[in-house]
């Protein structure tokens, strides 16, 4: 039975927790060990999509003075505010799940978020993806991910429910994923720029869908659960590696700067120096 | 006109057109179909120096950023302005409107670790 790396890590600021998921995603090559992480955010956050312009999505100036963090992300996709949540990391190669090297990417995706459908059925829950609806590409051009919705994506009871988005080079791949426990839009609507309802029915989340709240540890091991039983393989307890940390200690200067985070600046020479500190 | 046999391939699905000493680069047929629509593109800026096979460009299609890499190593001298308004170019055109941008190639030996149309159409098919 094949191994994955299981990587829980704490409650983290956004800037750390990308970071770390970046450096996880560069050094993959290193050992070719896939993972499953598993984490939170310790403070109220916007993570905004990689080609995002932030000044269309959000008032950023207002987010900064109210004490909000904003981070860009590796991956694609739409705005995301993090607080009642638990979010997920998934670095893999096309060969780890079992699939040829030039495997579609959309047989991909769906195979690395069939694990959610099983995740959602464990709590007894009718999960499917998005596709398989008739007006399944409904809101694609919202900015905010909750709203828009994407082939893979999973909806129960006609809604969707979190969301996922990845980067890939290479035939590496990073998913980045979010499972609501509870979607406070009344703690958000004065920094988006597009108009949110309280009363939308376009989502949904956890509590609401099953009347009660369930601890992070359970979901989380529901989670491993279920991605086991997808992949056939077993998640084993890990810690982030020295190269890694060093990794994400560098990529820390990218996420926590406001070049990168409001409009995608990098100095032209920043992964080089990246590697150098291996 | 540019004929998709008579390009040079990389392994992870970027053309290349050499001519004299400069290089035409773009996404073959099959990356882009696989992708799905493509919705941004990030091109990088005129003068910007790349080694062969790092990332030149970046696309996102169905919320998933995907690296472009360069086949050779070189300057950038030009870029296809219309993909910023239009990146679905790529989709509808990958050979001809949908190319990225143009090299000026620094090392023109390293054309032999690019593959011919027949050897990309046999790695297509036999990889795995």
């Amino acid at each position: 039975m094949k191994t994955w790396r299981f990587i829980q890590s704490d409650f983290s600021p956004a800037f750390q927790n990308m970071a770390y998921d970046e450096a996880l995603f560069l050094n993959y090559p290193v050992n070719r060990q896939p993972l499953l992480r598993i984490y939170g955010f310790s403070s109220l956050s916007f993570s905004l999509g990689y080609f995002q312009k932030t000044s269309e999505v959000l008032d950023w100036q207002k987010c900064l003075k109210e004490g909000l963090t904003l981070v860009r992300r590796p991956t694609g996709g739409g705005l995301i505010f993090h607080s009642q949540e638990l979010t997920y990391s998934i670095v893999c190669s096309k060969q780890d799940l079992g699939f040829r090297k030039e495997a579609v990417k959309r047989e991909i995706i769906e195979f690395l978020c069939s694990f959610l459908l099983k995740f959602y059925r464990k709590l007894g829950l009718k999960p499917y993806f998005c596709f398989e609806t008739k007006n399944h590409l409904e809101n694609k051009n919202s900015s905010f991910c909750l709203l828009r919705k994407s082939v893979y994506d999973v909806l129960i009871e006609g809604r969707k429910i979190g969301g996922y988005a990845q980067k890939i080079s290479k035939g590496i791949i990073l998913q980045q994923g979010i499972i609501p426990f509870r979607v406070e839009i009344e703690k958000i609507k004065k920094f988006v720029k597009e108009p949110l309802e309280k009363e939308d029915k376009t989502y949904t989340f956890l509590e609401e869908l099953l009347g009660r709240n369930l601890s992070f540890k359970e979901l989380s091991y529901l989670v491993k659960e279920s991605l086991e039983e997808v992949l056939n393989c077993q998640l084993k307890k890990d810690y982030f590696n020295s190269q890694e940390c060093s990794l994400a200690n560098y990529l820390l200067r990218k996420y926590e700067s406001l070049e990168w985070n409001i409009y995608r600046n990098l100095p032209e020479n920043f992964y080089e120096e990246a590697f150098l500190v291996k | 006109m540019v004929s998709p046999q008579e390009l040079l391939y990389t392994q992870t699905h970027e053309w290349a057109k050499i001519e004299d000493n400069t290089v035409k680069i773009g996404i073959s047929f099959y990356l882009q179909s696989h992708l799905g629509e493509i919705t941004f593109l990030e091109l990088p800026p005129l003068g910007r120096r790349v080694k062969q096979f790092e990332k030149i460009a970046v696309i996102e299609a169905m919320k998933a950023v995907v690296d472009i890499h360069s086949p050779l190593s070189g300057e950038v001298i030009q870029i296809n302005e219309k993909l910023k308004e239009t990146p679905q170019l790529i989709n509808s055109s990958p050979y001809q409107e949908g190319w990225l941008l143009v090299l000026k190639i620094e090392n023109p030996e390293e054309k032999s670790q690019l593959m011919s149309f027949e050897e990309y159409e046999k790695f297509l098919q036999t990889t795995g």
